[in-house]
């Protein structure tokens, strides 16, 4: 009888114990939700003609980052945002600007380029924009399944995208700004 | 031993084999390229069957399997639309559409279509009630539109890719700046919208038929654009460009800003596969068909669509079901004519009849990368899987046909329950965010399932000991086996039961704070544990002679389908999935069953007494 | 005392006590789909004596598992131990911890929500069930007086430092009428536009919204009869010596030592449809100058000082801000089952290799 009560109360002392001992401790796995990431992708190349008729392909800009803009003349959103993109571009010399105008008639991407060019021809003229305007949405639809404005690709010096930033943005915040670093 | 080992392995090696010449990728099928559906990604094999189940209620139509019917409908719609896909069991559903009843009952999309167009008003209401108070055919005409609907999305998914404009004029054709007998697509069509607009504008100036074909082109681009809305085959890859993971169906993806020069791929290479199927080119769907798988292994491992589709083609479950009900039949034969052959035959093809059920299990478990019990229907599959493997254990003890007559029982009970509960739908479903973890699934799930399944073992032999004992069947050895065979395994179920019941106590501790909560499903655990408990201890104590003990077993039963399915009834607690409205029926009939079974073995037993006094 | 350990051992006792806590256990499962999860839990389960049609006094879940409990030790006790019975013995000593631990549970645990919104943060604990009636300094927030209701619900009068509350009407759940015709020229604020009216409770407890009235006396302008509902959108006041203070009922608040701020909660889909895979709470703990990141997502609490912080919910309050709800759990007894269902499932396992294979074997009669 003794030695059984002497068992039992070993038992439950140690339980005791075991129960006290709470872990006062953080949980070491910081285990975040997975987050989405842009699938890194292979840019496709393409022939465009800048506005003074010159002849380009994509993967003629070396060693930059590229920002792959689609816009319109029609989408005031992307009009806003214009300058903000080629002061961005401006001031980073890694960066080039590919901007591609969606419009249906050139006439009117012309008319708004040419009041940017009036406006800040220090910063389209530095050699890291490129103006273009997409006849038949061979870049946008077919190339690279843009309809809607603005949208922008972020292509690396190997020619991968890496993001894609839909919509109009402030793009002189943080976020934005980490996003064009791979 | 070594021949019924023999007969086994030959038997496997021929499914083996056969596995390659079923899954031969034949052209003109889409089948294992991924779509986005109910939250999973899967074969579009595995949708096609969804899709079918839910129209016409089987796996296949006519000689035509439900892939071949899938692409028919995707790339030869005109065709898949008039085909009577739509089972309606219902004859006040027939006639409330005001159409022809018939035996056969299958009714095409335009017949349907049309009738329900001048009805729309009715189902616009019924859609703005509650689901619950709707009567059943008030349900089933809502659900029969919906499918219409999706049916009809899905044909017009690819109708952006097809060719639908052909260009004969030869002013046209310069206009737009394209060869003379072109043939385009809608996303053709748009990207020389700017040209058409200006041709537009200028109608006038054309000659009449150049004029006629720039409206019909219009009037077709007008129509097309109705389609932009379709959502449901998303076979378009998460770009990365949204926070979660959905993918897109091809009309959407440009419309949600998803596009990529991957999607442009994917697209022109759609593109391609139409072409193909329209002009028979195998050679051009081949190549299309391995690029397009090719870009989509990124996003999920093409061997497991494969496995997915090569799962779905071969019905493993039904498969075993038969095999158990062949072994059911020769236990009878072997019964009457007492052929030790034909018990040993038997053995083998409930054997095999396992090894393929658990093949069924693994095969879900490795698409899934999930143990195996998930969902109600699971816990059936796996439920009947012990049963048998404890019965072939007991068999491989005892050699008395016992458990070899419980094993090609239990089997094909519960392969043939499990069938009422796959509901329409993707059986291999998305979990709801508290069951979604694997070790807790595994341990607490798995141990509790395997009780159920111990339980039910125990519950048979009982039955077995009763007919035994009540018809003076065999000796008295052979009763005491048997009630000893009996306690062990009901052992063997408590330990389960307690281990499952306390794993979800811990589970629930670990994610809900607290270690025992009463809900409805754990007190149903936590029964059967009792029940088996007092059981063990009454026999133990003396309290309950072997015969009292043998009914109490038999009720067991009853406690754990009650546990099982019947808290789920109440539908309330966090154990309220797989919520079925025919449970109620079937849990009452099996009730009045069992205890039919014990009065039936009682009034016997009486009337023997009677007789032998 | 061996005499009478025998007869607390007595297997038939024990047999038909677990016959009761059988019904009991149906009883307090079927009956939950009337009068829901917590009520049949006080009536059927943590009770004392359920009364049975309402007359019948019977044993309780309380008692009934007392009984078992006593039963169990008392044969541990008076059973001879040798290696033949050894996974009984361990069975039965770890079923005895698992009530023990249940009964240590029962008595000692806390439980409760933690509410807090995106960016705020929270350092208290508000129970499920009960609520207190609580004056606060309505600038400063500290709290002037606390009435715990689960403890006294009859109480007719709460004097305070500041005024006397005459309690006229207590409900545990209630609705609200709105008032026609003439009004009282004696009722306050609230009172003036609706009046109580005793509703029965609901199945889901926390559903149940706790009303009163009561009136105050000899405080000039603050005379009157009031009536104050749980979480009311306008809190009543009260003012005195020009310091406004706050009247209401509320969930009984269970002050924490550290407080905890949530940085972001973060809800993810399942692609393509609604349906949620996970949820996640950002939360940073501060004790005391110490501020300590943590994740909080499903099946991953966060424990701290033998507080445990679980994800319960979530919800988007009406300013379009996401608010997480966190199940907080303060529990000694959080091991017995642990260690208990080891022993318990280990003795069962030594028992059924002890005792199983004799049992199923070809012809093994005797």
């Amino acid at each position: 009888m003794k030695y059984k009560i002497i068992v039992i109360l070993v038992i439950l002392i140690s339980s005791v114990i075991i129960v006290n001992y709470d872990k006062n401790i953080f949980s070491t796995n910081d285990t975040r939700l997975e987050q989405v990431k842009f699938n890194k992708m292979d840019a496709v190349d393409f022939p465009f003609k800048d506005l003074s008729g010159d002849n380009f392909h994509l993967f003629d800009i070396k060693d930059k980052t590229i920002l792959l803009h689609f816009w319109a003349s029609w989408c005031g959103i992307c009009k806003v945002e214009f300058p903000a993109l080629l002061d961005l571009v401006h001031k980073d010399p890694n960066l080039v600007f590919l901007a591609v105008a969606t419009d249906d008639e050139i006439e009117d991407a012309v008319k708004f380029l040419s009041v940017m060019t009036r406006r800040h021809p220090d910063k389209v003229n530095n050699g890291r924009v490129y103006l273009t305007w997409d006849r038949d949405s061979e870049i946008s639809i077919k190339t690279y399944n843009v309809k809607r404005v603005p949208e922008t690709f972020v292509i690396n010096k190997d020619f991968k995208i890496f993001d894609k930033i839909i919509g109009n943005q402030d793009w002189y915040s943080k976020e934005i700004r980490d996003r064009l670093k791979e | 031993m070594p021949s019924k080992l023999f007969s086994l392995l030959s038997f496997i090696l021929f499914i083996l084999l056969s596995i390659p010449a079923m899954a031969d990728n034949k052209p003109f099928i889409i089948d294992t390229i991924p779509i986005q559906h109910e939250g999973r990604i899967k074969p579009l094999s595995t949708y096609s069957e969804v899709l079918l189940l839910k129209t016409y209620g089987k796996k296949s139509f006519n000689e035509m399997s439900s892939e071949q019917f899938l692409t028919e409908l995707l790339l030869d719609s005109k065709n898949a639309l008039k085909r009577p896909i739509f089972n309606i069991a219902n004859p006040d559903i027939v006639h409330l559409l005001g159409l022809e009843y018939d035996s056969n009952h299958k009714y095409n999309f335009i017949e349907l279509l049309q009738s329900m167009s001048s009805r729309m008003e009715m189902i616009n209401k019924l859609n703005e009630l509650d689901p619950a108070k709707l009567t059943g055919s008030q349900s089933q005409l809502l659900n029969l539109y919906i499918n219409l609907m999706e049916y009809f999305e899905i044909a017009r998914s690819l109708s952006l890719v097809k060719y639908e404009f052909e260009i004969n004029n030869i002013e046209v054709s310069e206009l737009l700046n394209v060869n003379m007998g072109d043939k385009l697509n809608y996303l053709d069509m748009i990207q020389r919208k700017a040209r058409y607009k200006q041709v537009f504008h200028k109608l006038r100036e054309y000659s009449k038929p150049a004029q006629d074909d720039i409206l019909k082109i219009g009037e077709k681009l007008r129509v097309l654009s109705r389609d932009k809305n379709a959502k449901i085959f998303r076979v378009m890859p998460a770009q990365g460009v949204r926070k979660d993971n959905t993918w897109f169906s091809p009309w959407e993806v440009m419309n949600m800003g998803e596009g990529t020069p991957e999607t442009a791929k994917l697209i022109s290479l759609w593109t391609d596969l139409a072409v193909a199927y329209r002009v028979k080119d195998e050679e051009l769907w081949n190549k299309s068909y391995l690029e397009i798988i090719g870009i989509t292994s990124k996003y999920i491992d093409p061997n497991k669509t494969y496995f997915e589709k090569i799962y779905n083609s071969f019905d493993l479950f039904k498969i075993s079901t038969g095999l158990y009900l062949i072994a059911l039949l020769l236990i009878g034969l072997y019964a009457f004519s007492g052929k030790l052959v034909i018990l040993k035959v038997s053995n083998v093809i409930i054997m095999s009849a396992l090894i393929i059920h658990g093949l069924g299990l693994l095969s879900r478990m490795y698409i899934m990368g999930r143990p195996p019990v998930t969902t109600l229907y699971e816990s059936i599959l796996f439920v009947g899987f012990i049963s048998v493997l404890f019965s072939m254990l007991l068999e491989y003890r005892n050699k008395n046909s016992i458990g070899s007559l419980i094993a090609a029982f239990t089997g094909s009970f519960f392969l043939f329950l499990s069938i009422k509960y796959v509901g329409d739908g993707d059986s291999l479903g998305v979990l709801v965010a508290v069951l979604n973890t694997n070790f807790w699934l595994a341990t607490h799930v798995v141990t509790i399932t395997i009780g159920y399944g111990a339980c039910f073992v125990a519950g048979l032999l009982a039955h077995i000991y009763l007919i035994q004992k009540s018809f003076n069947f065999q000796d008295k050895i052979s009763h005491n086996s048997t009630f000893n065979n009996m306690i062990g395994v009901s052992l063997i179920a408590l330990f389960f039961s307690i281990l499952g019941t306390i794993l979800g106590g811990i589970w629930a501790d670990q994610s809900w704070g607290r270690f025992w909560g009463w809900d409805p499903k754990e007190n149903g655990a936590m029964f059967i544990c009792l029940w088996l408990i007092t059981l063990l201890h009454g026999k133990l104590a003396g309290q309950l002679k072997p015969i009292i003990f043998a009914y109490g077993m038999v009720l067991t039963n009853i406690v754990v389908v009650l546990a099982w399915f019947g808290v789920n009834l109440l539908g309330i607690g966090l154990h309220s999935y797989g919520f079925i409205d025919s449970v109620a029926t079937n849990i009452v009939l099996f009730i009045i069953i069992e205890l039919s079974f014990i009065i039936f073995i009682i009034s016997a037993r009486q009337l023997r007494k009677k007789n032998e006094v | 005392m061996n005499k009478v350990l025998k007869f607390l051992a007595r297997p038939d006792i024990f047999f038909y006590t677990l016959i009761w806590l059988m019904f009991l256990l149906v009883m307090g499962t079927v009956t939950q789909k009337t009068i829901g999860l917590y009520q049949a839990q006080e009536r059927f389960f943590s009770s004392n004596i359920l009364w049975l049609f309402g007359v019948l006094p019977t044993p309780g879940g309380m008692p009934t598992m007392a009984i078992v409990f006593i039963g169990l030790t008392s044969k541990l006790l008076i059973e001879e131990w040798n290696i033949r019975k050894l996974g009984t013995i361990t069975v039965h000593i770890g079923a005895m911890l698992l009530l023990l631990g249940g009964f240590i549970t029962g008595i000692y645990s806390q439980e409760g929500n933690m509410v807090i919104k995106e960016g705020d943060s929270a350092g208290f604990i508000s129970d499920y069930y009960d609520v207190e009636f609580a004056i606060s300094n309505a600038e400063t927030g500290k709290e002037i007086f606390i009435h715990d209701f689960s403890k006294d619900k009859a109480i007719k009068l709460i004097k305070t430092d500041i005024a006397e509350f005459k309690i006229i009407q207590y409900f545990d759940n209630c609705s609200l009428l709105k008032r026609t015709g003439e009004i009282d020229e004696n009722l306050r604020a609230m009172a003036t536009i609706f009046s109580f009216q005793k509703a029965p409770l609901d199945k889901q407890a926390e559903n149940n919204t706790v009303c009163i009235q009561y009136r105050i006396e000899g405080e000039e302008d603050n005379d009157g009869i009031y009536q104050i509902f749980e979480d009311m959108p306008i809190i009543q006041t009260f003012t005195k010596n020009d310091i406004k203070y706050h009247i209401e009922i509320r969930k009984k608040r269970t002050y924490l030592p550290f407080a905890i701020e949530l940085i972001d909660f973060e809800k993810q889909s399942y692609g393509g449809i609604n349906m949620a895979k996970s949820y996640s709470s950002d939360v940073i703990l501060k004790d005391n100058g110490i501020e300590w990141k943590s994740l909080i997502s499903m099946n991953e609490p966060l424990r701290y000082k033998g507080y445990v912080f679980y994800q319960s919910s979530f919800f988007v309050n009406q300013r379009g801000e996401e608010v997480t709800v966190l199940a907080v759990v303060h529990n000694i007894g959080r091991m017995f089952p642990y260690i208990s269902s080891i022993i318990l499932t280990l003795g069962l396992l030594i028992h059924i290799l002890q005792s199983v294979p004799a049992m199923i074997r070809r012809r093994n009669a005797k």
